[in-house]
């Protein structure tokens, strides 16, 4: 979206009473405080070889082969610029962490040499890491459009930093001189969130493109003039290597325009009679934005839940982007002054989580808001893979409530803010690059990228399909791109808690084995003298079986825990612990298989006296 | 309704401690449910109204029990730990004299995953259900060790049998189509019920076909009290795609492939496979099967006349010869609902004994993906590219055929049916809402649907005049069916295992020396997926002296220890304690000896 920043008018107006949020609790220490040593030792990346004199390097820290996390770099003559800085939620793999961020030991080897990051959009997926790696990277200025500049610092407050951030905010179609190798030029492009941009990198090579995350404005495969101005900056331009989005190239077409979408919901706002609930993702400030133009037009009041969506919103409202009548935006504890059709309440919590203002609202312990029949709750998002059954048990929930459902299956309601694969041959038409490197997706997603530029006939070996941590070298004439056969570590860089640092397997382990078949402690208590248990052993079992109704299960368990440790004991004239310890747990675990075809963590724990 | 999970951490309670009794929070109990009046119908929805998956209907009417199909529904994401969650049986089991028959509408997950445990438990019932699906069954159940021996009966079209004076069975909807599926009237002395099972008419360019009109006419002619229908895909406009289409799809995409190409398919659907199969040969490719039972039932097909593929061409992988050329050979997997595509995962870790995936081989996922492995789905795929495969789409791909009646077909069957009062069954609550207003829309009046829960009891007046929900309800909370024998599922150990798999364990031992009010020793602590203790020294130093300090505070409180107040003081402390230094909140196990 191409923004005019309002001029900022001297005396400030107020924040919508509806947007005004209690400051965020903190509980326990700050975020990233406690280093966690790795256990494994890494080689150091200092081996690996710089690239030729005016020869380009890129670097892939994230974002290939997975949805999130995204960070690329340029490494030229000894200076090497980031791009983008995101991070990952957890997911099946890791177990309790907060958070994923890329690994990068490679640049921390390398701070001198850091030059600037650039940030493409405000998103978590490009923005989320730069709390944890800022400072561990030498601390580069960011460069950034406005908005993402103010998302930036807004979630900086959440955490604490060593040293401060700088900032650079630049305008599109600028072109800032980052370094002696580096030359920015900036390129507005379409997503779901204002300010995002794309970035045309100058070295010595040649140029080289980072789109960051795009659509096209289209109107039934016809594309917008709009698009066609903003790519017109490569009309006149050699560009050596595109490096592109590819999280929908294996959807064929073009993508739904979010103009269609905004209509949808404009008319679903208009038709319905009783109070609308419409939940989005709160990245999706350009929609939501939308919407309330909507819901104003339509004479209703607003009400913001979800503390993400407030504070977009609040950042929006604060750069002039979201222009509301001072009374649009309501709190939620006067809404009883209102009728109810003339309410609509933004919230967050379509992907099912837990704890959001719309999972309360479908449990009914929402405080203020109570949802029947007379409600209409538009989903205005996809399902991640992996929460879809959350959502559907969400829906449920609101269906027994009796209210009106929209979701994407059956209205367009949403679209997704990246290209389909017929966007995809349009930009890369336009760029027409030699090189090509797909990323921002999984593999396969990557391999239909490269699929579409063999299609309008870029030779196959002038895509490489990365992987995270791998590092290619163009050559200093800018004709030879080759993938380097040593790559950077890749071990995940987690936040589990405070502490950020490189994944331990064994607690994860452990993790998940507690989270499959639970936990069982038994506790014995072993008369040296005598070589008998006093007492009956001591059982304790978290996530395993129902022990109330297990009491005949642990009886026996206790049993066997008796007969194992007296026998061993006896053997010996001195009690080896160790021994006992093996064998109490071979011979639980037995047990215990044989009845509930359960595996749990058995931990033996044996006191001498 | 459950309360948010927000505080369950707090409202932990101790298991074992045989001193404190936690409050009884057991199994439901079998409720005394007095039997139906005379003349009186009841419908008992065991379950599959508020999930996809674990359909299991009954009908009763003086003493005579017809069950429904009894599916199953895997349970991973809510439910860690469980891989198989099947119906609550219990009201059956007090009526075990009344069951006179079980009739199952379709051969898949969703409608006979339950089998094995439910005639284990309720014995050996007549089973009524097409001959393929009676195969198919009978094939999976070969696969189990301890599996009870099936009492089944073949059906064909328009067949009736007689169970008593009160209730007999009427089987409709019977094509080659789809040769699984199965509707059913049940005719009791007050009124007929009608159920669809996952009907799925033919039809061509969005009109069904004349000759579904015959096969369908039961419903029409019979004078119905009560249909109960599909809602899977009631959402969804339009017809669903037929088995033929996506087939043909599929067959497409595979031509286009130059090289080997990996197909998962899920066994129970088995007219689809066929197609599928029969396409590919057409074009003149191998076949090879990797999964027993998908083998198993793909010969039954051809036994049975499904297909007039010769046997000897499917064939199994072991007679694969992995060292000649393969450009011309088709692997099928097994996709099976509830499983993480267990031999295709193998492929895409490099870990199969024989098949090693390539830059000649292309993948395609013919069958619907169900949303529980949707994930497992898109790692599968990431890895199979990673190792060069390239990843088939095709047109219908997105649209995930799956064999439920969209709304089309709905409004088809509702203005062919005159059934006086309508539940929507099998899907969501939202689901069943959408069809109720497919229902509504064909000038239906509002009172004469009801919309029902897990555990619903409905009954109809012994004229068929009127139809109610009673308030009592049939025990419905979930059965797990891994470990031996099905068990309730219980929330504490769900909620425990969420939590310890987020945070962890951590559990402190304290021998106390009651008459010197201090510790024996050092207590000692044991912790599992909490921090890695080796790196932890100080963390676990600093728990060590504040327990000591807290235990030996507590015990010079009063005269008489409570062990109860000395745990908690000790929980408290040490949660904050270790929230403080590590931002996480595990569960604290404390231990007290004296």
């Amino acid at each position: 979206m191409n923004t005019e920043h309002n001029q900022q008018s001297e005396k400030k107006t107020p924040l919508p009473r509806g947007l005004k949020q209690k400051p965020l609790r903190q509980q326990g220490p700050l975020i990233g405080t406690r280093e966690l040593s790795t256990g494994n030792q890494t080689e150091s990346t200092l081996a690996i070889p710089k690239p030729k004199k005016d020869g380009v390097r890129v670097l892939f820290f994230g974002g290939c082969g997975e949805i999130g996390k995204n960070m690329y770099g340029l490494e030229c003559n000894d200076e090497i610029v980031i791009l983008d800085c995101g991070m990952k939620f957890s997911t099946e793999d890791t177990l309790g962490v907060d958070f994923l961020v890329p690994n990068i030991q490679y640049l921390e080897e390398r701070k001198d040499m850091v030059k600037g990051l650039i940030i493409s959009h405000a998103h978590l997926d490009h923005i989320g890491g730069i709390p944890i790696i800022l400072n561990r990277v030498g601390n580069p200025t960011i460069f950034s459009r406005r908005m993402s500049i103010e998302f930036i610092r807004n979630r900086q407050s959440e955490f604490e930093m060593k040293e401060p951030i700088t900032y650079h905010e630049v305008e599109s179609a600028s072109t800032i001189r980052l370094s002696d190798s580096f030359t920015l030029t900036f390129f507005s492009v379409t997503h779901t969130i204002p300010d995002a941009m794309g970035i045309i990198i100058d070295t010595p090579a040649g140029s080289v493109v980072f789109t960051g995350d795009l659509k096209l404005k289209h109107d039934d495969g016809v594309v917008d003039p709009e698009e066609e101005q903003a790519f017109s900056v490569f009309k006149d331009k050699h560009i050596l290597l595109t490096m592109a989005d590819s999280t929908n190239a294996d959807r064929s077409g073009f993508s739904l325009p979010e103009k269609k979408v905004v209509e949808t919901i404009g008319d679903i706002i208009k038709q319905t009679t009783g109070r609308i609930t419409l939940c989005l993702f709160s990245s999706q400030v350009e929609r939501t934005m939308h919407v309330i133009e909507h819901a104003i037009a339509n004479g209703r009041k607003i009400i913001v839940q979800g503390r993400s969506m407030i504070t977009n919103m609040t950042i929006a409202f604060d750069l002039g982007l979201l222009n509301v009548p001072p009374n649009a935006i309501i709190p939620v504890e006067s809404m009883g002054d209102f009728p109810k059709d003339k309410i609509l309440i933004l919230a967050t919590g379509a992907q099912g989580d837990n704890f959001t203002a719309l999972d309360r609202m479908s449990r009914g312990t929402h405080r203020h808001i109570k949802l029947d029949k007379d409600d209409t709750v538009v989903f205005s998002s996809s399902i991640i893979p992996g929460n879809e059954e959350p959502v559907q048990n969400l829906k449920d929930r609101l269906s027994r409530l009796g209210v009106n459902l929209f979701t994407f299956q059956t209205s367009d309601v949403h679209s997704s803010g990246h290209a389909n694969r017929d966007e995809l041959q349009w930009i890369h038409e336009h760029i027409n690059a030699r090189f090509f490197t797909p990323i921002h997706g999984y593999h396969y997603m990557l391999s239909a990228h490269a699929q579409i530029l063999e299609d309008i006939g870029m030779p196959p070996e002038h895509a490489i399909l990365p992987d995270n941590g791998d590092i290619i070298d163009i050559s200093p004439d800018g004709k030879t791109i080759e993938k380097y056969e040593q790559g950077m570590p890749t071990e995940f860089t987690v936040v589990d808690g405070n502490a950020v640092g490189t994944v331990q397997d064994v607690v994860l382990n452990d993790r998940k084995t507690l989270r499959d078949e639970g936990i069982f402690v038994i506790i014995v208590l072993v008369d040296q003298t005598t070589k008998r248990v006093r007492k009956s052993p001591d059982v304790i079992s978290r996530g395993f079986v129902y022990l109330r109704e297990s009491q005949q299960l642990i009886n026996r368990a206790r049993a066997i825990a008796r007969k194992t440790t007296e026998q061993t004991v006896r053997r010996g004239r001195s009690i080896n612990v160790d021994v006992l310890k093996r064998s109490l747990v071979r011979d639980i675990q037995h047990y215990l298989f044989a009845e509930t075809k359960k595996q749990p963590i058995i931990i033996p724990v044996v006191f001498i006296s | 309704m459950t309360p948010p999970h927000g505080n369950h951490r707090h409202a932990r309670r101790q298991h074992t401690d045989r001193r404190r009794r936690p409050p009884h929070r057991g199994p439901q109990k079998m409720p005394f449910i007095p039997k139906p009046g005379h003349n009186e119908v009841r419908i008992i929805v065991l379950g599959g109204v508020s999930e996809l998956g674990k359909n299991m209907y009954a009908i009763e009417c003086n003493d005579t029990i017809v069950i429904l199909d009894c599916g199953a529904m895997s349970g991973e994401s809510t439910t860690p730990g469980v891989d198989l969650i099947i119906p609550n049986i219990e009201y059956l089991k007090s009526r075990k004299h009344a069951l006179q028959a079980l009739v199952l509408s379709d051969a898949s997950l969703q409608h006979t995953g339950a089998l094995a445990s439910v005639i284990t438990e309720l014995g050996p019932l007549p089973i009524y259900a097409r001959k393929l699906t009676g195969a198919v069954i009978e094939n999976r159940l070969r696969q189990l060790r301890r599996a009870p021996a099936l009492n089944l009966n073949d059906i064909e079209e328009n067949k009736t049998v007689t169970l008593n004076d009160t209730v007999s069975l009427h089987f409709f909807g019977i094509g080659n189509a789809t040769p699984t599926t199965l509707g059913v009237i049940v005719e009791t002395v007050s009124g007929s019920i009608a159920y669809t099972g996952p009907l799925c008419p033919e039809q061509k360019d969005t009109a069904v076909l004349a000759k579904e009109d015959s096969r369908f006419a039961p419903l029409q002619n019979t004078k119905l009290t009560l249909c109960l229908a599909d809602s899977a895909n009631a959402e969804r406009a339009g017809f669903s795609l037929t088995d033929k289409e996506i087939a043909n799809d599929v067959i497409n995409s595979i031509k286009q492939a130059s090289g080997r190409v990996l197909a998962p398919l899920i066994h129970s659907q088995v007219k689809r496979n066929c197609l599928i199969l029969e396409g590919v040969l057409g074009n003149g490719r191998d076949i090879y099967v990797e999964d027993s039972l998908l083998l198993d039932n793909l010969l039954t097909a051809c036994d049975l006349g499904i297909t007039d593929i010769p046997k000897k061409q499917i064939k199994s992988f072991q007679e694969l010869d992995t060292s000649s050329d393969m450009s011309n050979v088709v692997l099928f997997f097994c996709g099976d609902e509830g499983e993480d595509y267990p031999s295709l995962n193998r492929v895409s870790f490099a870990m199969h004994r024989r098949i090693h995936a390539g830059n000649s081989d292309s993948v395609i996922f013919p069958s619907p993906i169900i949303q529980a492995n949707a994930r497992v789905v898109q790692d599968v795929k990431d890895r199979l590219s990673r190792l060069g495969a390239s990843i088939l789409s095709y047109t219908t791909s997105d649209i995930r055929g799956s064999s439920h009646p969209s709304k089309d077909e709905l409004r088809w069957l509702h203005q062919k049916s005159n059934a006086t009062f309508f539940i929507p069954v099998q899907g969501y609550h939202y689901m069943l809402t959408a069809h109720s207003h497919i229902v509504r829309d064909c000038n239906r009046s509002r009172d004469t649907t009801i919309i029902p829960n897990n555990g619903s009891l409905v009954d109809i007046s012994p004229n068929g005049t009127s139809m109610k929900l009673q308030k009592r309800k049939a025990p419905s909370t979930s059965v797990s069916a891994d470990g031996n024998t099905p068990s309730v599922v219980q929330e504490v150990v769900i909620q425990d295992r969420q939590t310890l798999s987020k945070e962890g364990v951590f559990i402190v031992i304290v021998f106390l020396d009651q008459r010197r009010m201090r510790l024996k020793k050092s207590p000692d602590i044991i912790s599992r997926g909490f921090v890695y203790l080796r790196e932890s020294k100080d963390l676990v130093s600093h728990a060590r002296i504040l327990v000591k300090k807290v235990t030996e505070r507590e015990a010079k409180k009063s005269s008489r220890i409570s062990i109860d107040m000395m745990k908690k003081a000790i929980q408290k402390e040490l949660q904050s304690f270790l929230l403080g230094e590590t931002n996480k909140r595990p569960i604290i196990i404390p231990v007290i000896f004296m």
